[in-house]
């Protein structure tokens, strides 16, 4: 039998049952849906985290510690730059709770005392004016970086150029100098992008203490991150005479962070397809059952086939071919469904994470073939048997069949 | 002299089945030529349906051959037989058999998508075809569930006729049918025949056979001469399509066919050209030879209408 006429058998045989093929189809396009869906939304969680980990990022490295008797301080953070090789600089940051005012608004945000080189290590994006310099932080200037989104709450518009208006808090006056984008920063930080003032004003007119909440290491260019990062560990270790390693101090760089949850997604990942493979394995018996009503209720169409001298690899071919159109059907439906659907749980996640802006489901080419190719098996799989069980029938008997 | 095309030699069928075996066909020779009509009589169980199946490579016997065009067929695998039917074969059942949904032309055209035509010859096949049935052309494109059974059945004979088969095997193709359309539909068959078409009908109606140019009957699985009662060994083509139609006594149980012109020792009407049919009295194992001065134990019967010597 033709190719050509194969396709046309199929069709049409399919057509007469529209319904019921649909109903069967189901349980592969749920399948399909959920591995599209799953594989998409990491795959864009992963682009977005990709994307917002620039490439200055990559050579960051977060230092934090908890119950040390010896806070980390800048002169610390000035040792680990002179003891730890392939260090270009060490950026540290305070922050505290204050409210914010305008002329027309407050708002109580997260205020983050940074020096000059922490917008490199955070790798912002400047949309206005300028970043904290050496010189506001030396001085201890009252000047003042605004987030996107601290912008909209105090000048009512994200756009609106706050560029040397005035901002109080508590009773001090701060001049805007510049406003970075909010969903620039590192989610890591995550209370920061709020609002920016230079480290020194905030240690002095705010918390009253030197002791800094975290330290950014700033890998040299081409510098292994994780020597750095356990050369740092270890030099911190004696600096501050930690008692309790694990607990006291943590050490990590971006790439680490990145690759954990890397890990953690493809454990994800794994979870998910074992679900859709139960849900796939549900939809290939679904197929079965279908194609075995399917044979015998077309027993006597077979037997009038095979009289008509159709041999029985063209039953064979034409019910395996009927399951795996269904198949093939159900998994393109499976893929739309899943990007729509992946798109609706992103378009979600924006909502309640403004910071995930850039979110998009990303769909690879490698997870449509493989869905596809998932299905064709399917549809060969569980198609296999009904079509040999008609492929066998003989034909005598077929006609005879009531 | 017409070639023969349907050569089946001492055809026994025995089917297995957990009651027992069934023994279908119990001997059967038979021969038709080209251009013949030919009705294959019998009640029901008689084994004519199995002997249908067998001629038409849809059953293979369980020994005995089956010559189709002169070649034997009978040990063919399922592919090749498949082969035979897709290409020198053609059905027409009872109950139709066609696809309802498909159209009219399209069902005709079915037998061609397992044969190797190229698909745009496949359309001009099949409209000669249903010139042949004299079905009308605003049918063409209808559903065959949109037809009569009188059309349905005319479209089956096209669908028949599409590959240009060695042979038409038709059972009972009037079964479903009232009188005038059934007539109407064995016109068909007349005509197909009259335009050198082969054709082997099944039916238990005497009225359908007698439209063919010979009847043979069939019970208990063996070849039967209605006339005296006797089973017949074998029945063999006549010379011309029309003439009388020549037998083979049988003595009652197994007997190896005869071949054409096998004179020997058997009962061999083949040396009495003149004779159509010859009867045999006596139990099982009694048969001599035959001789024109009819031996002890065997008397030539008198033929419907036809001379004795």
């Amino acid at each position: 039998m033709k190719i050509r006429d194969l396709s046309y058998e199929t069709f049409s045989a399919l057509g007469a049952n529209k319904s019921r093929s649909a109903l069967t189809i189901l349980g592969i396009v749920i399948g399909i849906a959920a591995v599209i869906a799953m594989t998409s939304l990491i795959g864009g969680i992963q682009q977005s985290l990709v994307s917002s980990m620039g490439l200055s990022q990559a050579h960051s490295i977060y230092v934090y510690t908890t119950d040390v008797a010896t806070p980390l301080t800048t002169d610390v953070l000035a040792d680990v730059k002179d003891s730890v090789s392939n260090v270009d600089f060490v950026t540290g940051t305070a922050s505290a709770s204050a409210a914010v005012k305008s002329d027309s608004a407050s708002s109580s945000i997260s205020i983050t005392g940074a020096e000059s080189t922490y917008f490199t290590a955070e790798g912002s994006k400047l949309t206005l004016g300028r970043f904290i310099s050496d010189e506001d932080d030396l001085a201890a200037r009252r000047v003042i970086v605004l987030g996107t989104s601290t912008v909209k709450s105090l000048f009512g518009s994200e756009d609106y150029n706050c560029v040397g208006k005035q901002v109080t808090i508590g009773s001090d006056k701060y001049t805007v100098i510049g406003v970075v984008d909010s969903s620039s920063s590192s989610s890591l930080s995550s209370i920061s992008g709020a609002a920016y003032i230079p480290l020194k004003t905030l240690q002095q007119r705010l918390t009253g203490t030197t002791t800094l909440d975290q330290a950014i290491v700033y890998a040299s260019e081409g510098a292994n991150t994780t020597t750095v990062t356990n050369d740092t560990k270890a030099f911190l270790t004696t600096r501050l005479h930690l008692t309790d390693v694990d607990k006291q101090i943590t050490v990590m760089s971006m790439q680490q962070i990145a690759s954990s949850l890397d890990s953690l997604m493809t454990a994800f990942s794994v979870l998910m397809g074992a679900i859709a493979g139960i849900s796939l394995f549900v939809g290939g018996i679904g197929i079965m059952n279908m194609m075995l009503t399917n044979v015998t209720e077309r027993i006597r169409e077979i037997g009038l086939r095979m009289s008509l001298g159709a041999r029985g690899r063209d039953i064979t071919m034409q019910f395996l071919s009927e399951s795996i159109v269904l198949c093939v059907i159900g998994g393109i439906l499976g893929i739309i469904v899943g990007y729509l659907t992946a798109w609706m749980l992103g378009f979600l996640v924006t909502l309640f994470e403004p910071s995930m802006s850039s979110f998009a489901p990303a769909i690879s080419s490698t997870a449509i073939a493989v869905a596809v190719g998932v299905c064709v098996l399917i549809g060969i799989v569980f198609g296999y048997y009904p079509a040999k069980r008609a492929a066998k029938l003989n034909p005598v008997e077929a006609l005879r069949y009531q | 002299m017409n070639p023969i095309v349907l050569d089946a030699r001492n055809l026994h069928r025995i089917y297995e089945t957990k009651a027992g075996q069934t023994h279908a066909l119990r001997g059967v020779t038979l021969s038709v030529r080209q251009g013949e009509f030919v009705a294959i009589m019998g009640p029901s169980g008689s084994g004519k349906s199995t002997l249908m199946n067998t001629l038409g490579c849809l059953d293979t016997p369980t020994s005995g051959q089956y010559f189709l065009e002169g070649v034997d067929i009978a040990a063919y695998t399922a592919d090749e037989l498949a082969d035979v039917r897709a290409h020198r074969l053609g059905f027409v059942f009872q109950s139709f058999n066609l696809l309802p949904r498909a159209t009219v032309l399209r069902n005709v055209m079915l037998p061609l998508i397992y044969t190797d035509i190229p698909v745009r010859e496949r359309e001009a096949r099949a409209l000669r075809a249903l010139q042949g049935v004299d079905l009308q052309e605003d049918y063409y494109d209808h559903r065959s569930n949109e037809l009569s059974g009188g059309q349905m059945q005319r479209v089956a004979i096209a669908r028949a006729l599409v590959n240009d088969p060695a042979l038409i095997l038709a059972d009972e193709p009037t079964g479903n049918l009232d009188t005038a359309t059934g007539d109407m539909v064995l016109d068909t068959f007349e005509r197909l025949r009259s335009e050198g078409r082969t054709i082997v009908l099944i039916t238990h109606e005497p009225g359908v056979a007698a439209h063919a140019d010979r009847t043979v009957h069939i019970r208990d699985g063996r070849l039967w001469d209605a006339a005296t009662g006797l089973f017949l060994d074998a029945v063999v083509a006549p010379d011309v399509p029309g003439g009388p139609q020549r037998v083979f006594l049988s003595a009652d149980g197994a007997v190896a066919a005869p071949a054409r012109g096998d004179v020997a020792d058997r009962r061999v009407i083949d040396a009495v050209p003149s004779v159509a049919q010859v009867g045999v009295e006596g139990g099982p194992g009694v048969l001599g030879a035959v001789q024109v001065d009819a031996p002890v134990g065997v008397r030539p019967i008198a033929p419907r209408g036809g001379d004795v010597r």
